[in-house]
């Protein structure tokens, strides 16, 4: 038969009451989940009261901060003594970028040095350094490639000519040629370099350009670290505003122990090692 | 009769290869640079680059020759000057043509016009042709119709220097790579240009002797500049291979391992062997030893650029245990099919251009009618 007015007004009553508990859940759960990224405070409120912050966290807080500010010097430090060649950081790049077979931004150079018994392994992670002094920039026939104010050494996917002029004149063999083979589904992802979307097609950009580490630009825009990074396992890469004297990457520049590769061509690379 | 064979014969064969060619154009828009070129990040430039140098060299050899054949010799020179003037602009477009068709996006060449870097050498080069193409067509035209006009005479020093300019940028495109040893130094674009000067005297004896008996008078003067020519060139090679082989600096080793290649084909058979032939040709009367050594010269030229600009990929930026000590680079079927096409071009049109007589100046003209 029909429903009696007790019934509706139960049914309403343990429908609102359900309702709220459900949202509350949901409200509890998201809060839970919600990841809490690091302010800038908070790290150097870490690190005044500890002594230690975990550098990723540190360096993130920074960047934060250097983006706030009206002008930024990005580089990079990588400490040899605790990379240990796991290839993560390149990894991280290629599915960041989503590079195609052959092209690489962040290549491993392993040398092995000594006779046996003495034998030992140089392992040196290889991004594009982003001369101060750029060969590659000054070779360019089109302007396709400049130094951008932040530093960073910029490419423009829809000007350049694919000459490929640059890849000779970079003495640290940084930049490659997109060849264009096999694109498979990871390829054919689109990736956001300098913050625009690009997907892998023939006939299109970035097949046939010349490309090169950007030191994840796109990233660095929405405040986060450079993927090979972040996916560190030593914790050996470091990356942070040399303008700020008070940043990790000011710190160790300042190192003894601080070199950077074919110093005698003077192209002042904004890469630098600790050995 | 037998010219007209030869000439007929000469067009099938450059018909033969611009088909070729458009099959490897063809296949390079169809599927994609990469899939059909051997040049990769580690060896950038090939056998396209080089056939470019070598083309574009030898029409800054041939504008050179007619300079110097309308300077010193003027009379013996000119029943070969429209000839030598038509070769310079054929080989320049055939060089262009390869060079084209080796960069990843030809259809954005516009953006030398929109966006010039002028700190780039590639920019003013760009630039400089233009003006030399227009300033040789231009002196083509005069040559067949008005040799002994003033405006032939400034044409043809303008031609003589965007000729020095736009072929010594181009060795400077290669100088000033600092990260190359094997390419970098202020004597490239000299060095360049002297190897333009042999080219071009070379290929305009070859031109010269079979263009039949009217253009003999041309075989002397250009008998000393191809002399000359294998002497600067000589002492140039020479003496780049000595400070590069002897220098410590990293880098400059591909000397030392090119070095059997570089005395036995750069320096034996490239230049000592037809400097002999030219010399037997002179002492014992024997013209045809001239093209002979001008065609092994043209040869082993060829094979020299092909290997200064391959060979300075030789050794790696960096060594890594997973890149090759000795980068090697072999040309795939559509580069050499593009490489055929260049030389195709200029001997198709060439060859028509012979064959219904346009090559030849207006007094000769009126002589053989």
């Amino acid at each position: 038969m029909s429903e009696t007015r007790r019934d509706v007004l139960k049914k309403l009553v343990g429908g609102v009451v359900g309702g709220a508990v459900t949202l509350a859940i949901a409200k509890n759960t998201s809060a839970q989940t919600k990841i809490e990224h690091p302010k800038p405070e908070d790290a150097q409120k870490m690190y005044k009261k500890y002594g230690k912050v975990d550098p990723i966290m540190r360096m993130e807080a920074e960047l934060k901060d250097a983006l706030k500010r009206p002008s930024r010097r990005w580089i990079m430090v990588t400490d040899l003594r605790k990379c240990v060649g796991c290839y993560a950081c390149t990894v991280s790049c290629m599915v960041e970028n989503k590079l195609p077979p052959g092209v690489i931004y962040r290549a491993i150079m392993e040398e092995e040095v000594g006779k046996y018994p003495v034998v030992g392994l140089n392992i040196i992670p290889r991004p594009c350094l982003q001369c101060d002094n750029p060969p590659c920039v000054r070779v360019c026939p089109v302007k396709a490639t400049w130094k951008s104010a932040d530093g960073i050494v910029e490419m423009d996917y829809l000007k350049c000519v694919g000459c490929r002029y640059c890849i000779v004149a970079c003495p640290y063999g940084a930049r490659v040629v997109d060849p264009g083979r096999p694109i498979s589904l990871t390829e054919s992802l689109p990736s956001y370099e300098y913050s625009k979307e690009w997907i892998r097609k023939p006939h299109q950009s970035p097949i046939n350009n010349v490309r090169k580490c950007h030191f994840c630009k796109h990233r660095i825009a929405d405040g986060m670290l450079p993927a090979c990074v972040v996916t560190c396992v030593g914790r050996a890469t470091y990356f942070g505003d040399k303008m700020n004297p008070d940043s990790l990457v000011s710190e160790l520049i300042t190192k003894p122990n601080v070199m950077v590769l074919k110093k005698g061509l003077g192209t002042k690379p904004a890469v630098f090692y600790l050995t | 009769m037998a010219r007209k064979i030869i000439l007929l014969l000469l067009i099938l064969a450059g018909i033969a290869g611009g088909i070729w060619g458009i099959n490897g154009v063809y296949q390079v828009f169809t599927k994609g640079h990469g899939a059909v070129m051997n040049t990769t990040s580690e060896v950038p430039w090939g056998i396209q680059i080089s056939t470019y140098i070598f083309l574009v060299l030898v029409s800054t050899g041939c504008t050179f020759v007619n300079f110097f054949g309308h300077v010193a010799t003027p009379k013996a020179y000119a029943p070969i000057g429209p000839r030598v003037i038509a070769l310079a602009l054929l080989t320049v477009l055939g060089g262009l043509g390869a060079l084209l068709f080796e960069i990843g996006w030809p259809t954005r060449t516009l953006h030398w016009l929109t966006s010039p870097n002028f700190s780039s050498p590639m920019a003013w080069m760009f630039y400089f042709y233009g003006i030399y193409i227009v300033l040789i067509t231009l002196e083509y035209f005069l040559l067949k119709f008005a040799p002994h006009s003033v405006l032939s005479k400034v044409v043809m020093w303008g031609a003589f220097i965007s000729a020095i300019l736009t072929h010594s940028t181009l060795g400077a495109i290669f100088g000033i790579v600092e990260a190359i040893p094997y390419y970098y130094g202020s004597l490239v674009p000299i060095f360049f240009l002297a190897v333009a000067f042999l080219c071009g005297s070379a290929l305009a004896s070859v031109v010269a002797y079979l263009s039949g008996v009217k253009c003999w008078s041309a075989l002397q003067p250009l008998r000393t500049m191809v002399g000359v020519g294998i002497g600067i060139v000589f002492a140039l090679s020479i003496w780049r291979f000595i400070v590069g082989s002897t220098s410590v600096v990293e880098g400059y080793e591909i000397f030392q391992m090119t070095a059997q290649k570089f005395w036995n084909v750069g320096i034996l058979i490239g230049l000592i062997i037809p400097f002999a032939l030219v010399l037997v040709s002179v002492v014992k009367g024997l013209g045809w030893l001239l093209p002979v050594g001008s065609i092994i010269i043209l040869i082993t030229q060829f094979m020299s650029r092909y290997s200064f600009v391959v060979d300075g990929f030789k050794i790696p930026q960096f060594k890594s245990v997973w890149t090759p000590e000795v980068i090697t680079y072999t040309p795939s079927s559509v580069e050499i099919s593009i490489v055929v096409a260049s030389f195709a071009f200029v001997v198709f049109l060439y060859s028509i251009a012979d064959l219904i007589g346009i090559l030849e100046p207006k007094h000769i003209e009126g002589e053989v009618s």
